[in-house]
């Protein structure tokens, strides 16, 4: 099963390297969504301040759901998920893997490249750090509940918007403790207590996510 | 429907390790060499395939020298025989289910799937496929159902 | 050997069907005359209260809607689950049937909480705890419909429609507390209303009447609901193409 599991993995990432546009798209969407913040709210310093952990927060979740449509859309259409349902390892343990790769590719350079935006915000260096780990942290959770969306909607018309309405509410939670933890950091409450309780949310959906997205998966295909 | 006396619903991936499907669509990834894919649907079934047996498998199916190019650039025929070079590897699954597995082939790449699917029958596998083509094998036994036989 | 009652004999959209009709019929007769005490208890029978004057008495039709719009969302991820469970047509049939009067009763509870805020707090809306997760409910609701309407198998809109449910069902604790947390964090609403405190017993009685008529309304509607869900699907069954030549 492990082996399995690597080869999927190791699969997932040749796929990704190999159509590397796909990346970078939702790469540059995220920076241009944050940039969009100032040029509609005005380029007041303290104000820039104030809403940047927010901005960057749901300029991240939008770029995740963007990313979210390609999950199972490409195998589904060549027909490679349909061995995957029929194949000897747990598809619990196929997705999980799908969804390591997918936050390694999507997430995680969000999360490299968000310390940059925030100093265009002008945030203060020393949250830095925190805003920083709470989309690390953040980032994989928005991928695992996403995943099941997008299991659910899987060759359906209305597509992305559909997966945003399904999703979206699911998201409420992280949004708030991840803005959040910048945001008491910032007001000098620390932000221990909102990523503490990403790392819950990762733990558990971490745990859980791959199982309902497997179950989703076999509705979809059926 | 039951396998071994047991409904396949329970069964779930008991059942799918000693079963071979491969369906009209192809399962093999464009950005993926055949080689590549090959791996990763022996992985994904359990098969235990080193580089040496992926590559025979390909030659076997008349992939010489194509096995690295990425499947983009092969032409349909080259596709499907990437998609049953997986047979090749597959003499030890009992079960195999081919929908359409001549379509797109030649004549030689007919005869060589036809010789996989006697040599399996022959090491007592058993074989389910959909067809338009007409196919002659000596076995055992064998069940024929014709769909567009008028009474 | 006599079992009893049989439960079981319901479970097929055929026996289910003239059920269904008959209790609807009953509980919406009962609905009707119990929304109407209700209102009348607090139109015109409640009190006045002290600091919030008539404008309060919104507190009749928002507080049991909101109790509602929540019960109903529980009821239906309760019957999904079933159906995801035990592979039943009835139970799908019925969560789909629930989740239109659960939306209907969130944007109640919506739309009178703006009502009441207006006068009470000056503005129309406030991102209070309550407000904010009651509005990710409606969303919720929303997504729930959006995807059954989306797919045109009804088994598979049946069982993806109850992984849904099932996840926000889960969801709906941890989204009321997150919410308010970040409420209580951010001291954005100057006024807390979390209870009309101290209250009169007629007040109470009203609110209770209302409840009871909005939760005989919603069984109402939602068996109505499903009768011609049920009718659709079946409609190539001989009991259903009798029925319609029965009504034609």
């Amino acid at each position: 099963m492990l082996r399995a599991l690597r080869s999927v993995i190791v699969r997932d990432l040749l796929l990704a390297v190999r159509r590397s546009s796909d990346v970078l798209t939702v790469l540059l969407f995220f920076v241009i969504v944050v940039s969009l913040f100032p040029l509609g709210i005005g380029p007041e310093p303290a104000l820039l301040r104030t809403i940047a952990p927010g901005a960057i927060w749901v300029a991240a979740l939008l770029a995740s759901m963007l990313a979210l449509q390609r999950v199972f859309a490409a195998d589904h259409a060549d027909g490679t998920l349909e061995q995957m349902l029929l194949g000897a390892t747990p598809l619990g343990v196929v997705v999980a893997g799908k969804m390591l790769v997918h936050w390694l590719v999507t997430g995680l350079p969000l999360v490299l490249i968000a310390p940059v935006l925030a100093l265009q915000f002008d945030l203060p260096q020393e949250l830095l750090g925190v805003l920083t780990l709470s989309l690390a942290l953040g980032t994989p959770v928005l991928g695992l509940i996403g995943a099941i969306g997008a299991a659910l909607t899987l060759g359906l018309r209305g597509g992305g918007a559909l997966l945003s309405l399904l999703v979206l509410p699911l998201y409420a939670p992280v949004l708030i403790m991840g803005a959040g933890a910048t945001e008491s950091a910032a007001v000098g409450l620390g932000g221990h207590a909102q990523l503490l309780l990403l790392g819950a949310f990762l733990v558990i959906a971490a745990a859980f996510a791959p199982w309902v997205a497997a179950l989703a998966l076999r509705i979809s295909m059926e | 429907m039951r396998w071994a006396g047991e409904n396949i619903r329970r069964l779930q991936e008991e059942f799918w390790r000693q079963l071979v499907y491969i369906g009209h669509a192809n399962a093999i990834k464009d950005d993926l060499s055949a080689a590549e894919n090959l791996h990763v649907a022996c992985a994904l079934a359990g098969l235990r395939a080193g580089e040496a047996e992926v590559r025979e498998a390909l030659i076997r199916l008349g992939l010489a020298g194509r096995e690295n190019l990425p499947a983009r650039v092969l032409s349909q025929g080259q596709r499907r025989r990437a998609a049953l070079a997986r047979l090749a590897l597959s003499q030890s699954v009992p079960l195999w289910i081919l929908d359409e597995p001549f379509t797109a082939l030649d004549a030689e790449a007919t005869s060589c799937v036809q010789g996989l699917i006697s040599d399996h029958v022959a090491q007592g596998g058993a074989v389910m496929y959909a067809t338009h083509h007409e196919a002659r094998f000596s076995v055992r036994a064998a069940l024929r159902i014709d769909l567009e036989a008028t009474c | 050997m006599r079992v009893g009652f049989n439960w079981f004999k319901y479970s097929s959209p055929q026996t289910f069907f003239p059920l269904a009709g008959k209790v609807a019929l009953a509980f919406g007769t009962v609905a009707v005359f119990a929304c109407a005490f209700g209102l009348y208890i607090g139109f015109f029978v409640a009190p006045t209260d002290a600091q919030q004057g008539e404008a309060y008495r919104i507190i009749f039709i928002h507080v049991p809607a909101a109790w509602m719009s929540m019960f109903l969302y529980i009821v239906m991820a309760f019957w999904a689950g079933l159906g995801l469970a035990f592979n039943t047509r009835l139970s799908g049939m019925m969560a789909s049937a629930i989740a239109p009067t659960g939306a209907l009763f969130t944007f109640i509870a919506l739309w009178t909480g703006s009502l009441w805020g207006k006068p009470t707090w000056g503005t129309w809306w406030v991102w209070d705890a309550r407000l904010t997760s009651e509005l990710i409910l409606l969303f919720l609701y929303f997504g729930f419909m959006a995807l059954q309407a989306a797919i045109d198998d009804p088994r598979r809109a049946d069982k993806a429609g109850a992984v849904l449910a099932l996840v926000g069902v889960v969801n709906i604790p941890i989204i009321y507390f997150s919410v308010k947390w970040w409420n209580t964090l951010h001291q954005g609403a100057s006024v807390s209303f979390t209870k009309a405190p101290s209250m009169a017993t007629t007040m109470f009685a009203g609110m209770i009447v209302m409840a009871l008529g909005f939760w005989f309304y919603s069984i109402a509607t939602a068996l109505l609901r499903a009768r011609c869900i049920m009718l659709e699907r079946e409609r190539t069954t001989d009991w259903a193409i009798q029925y319609a030549k029965g009504m034609a």
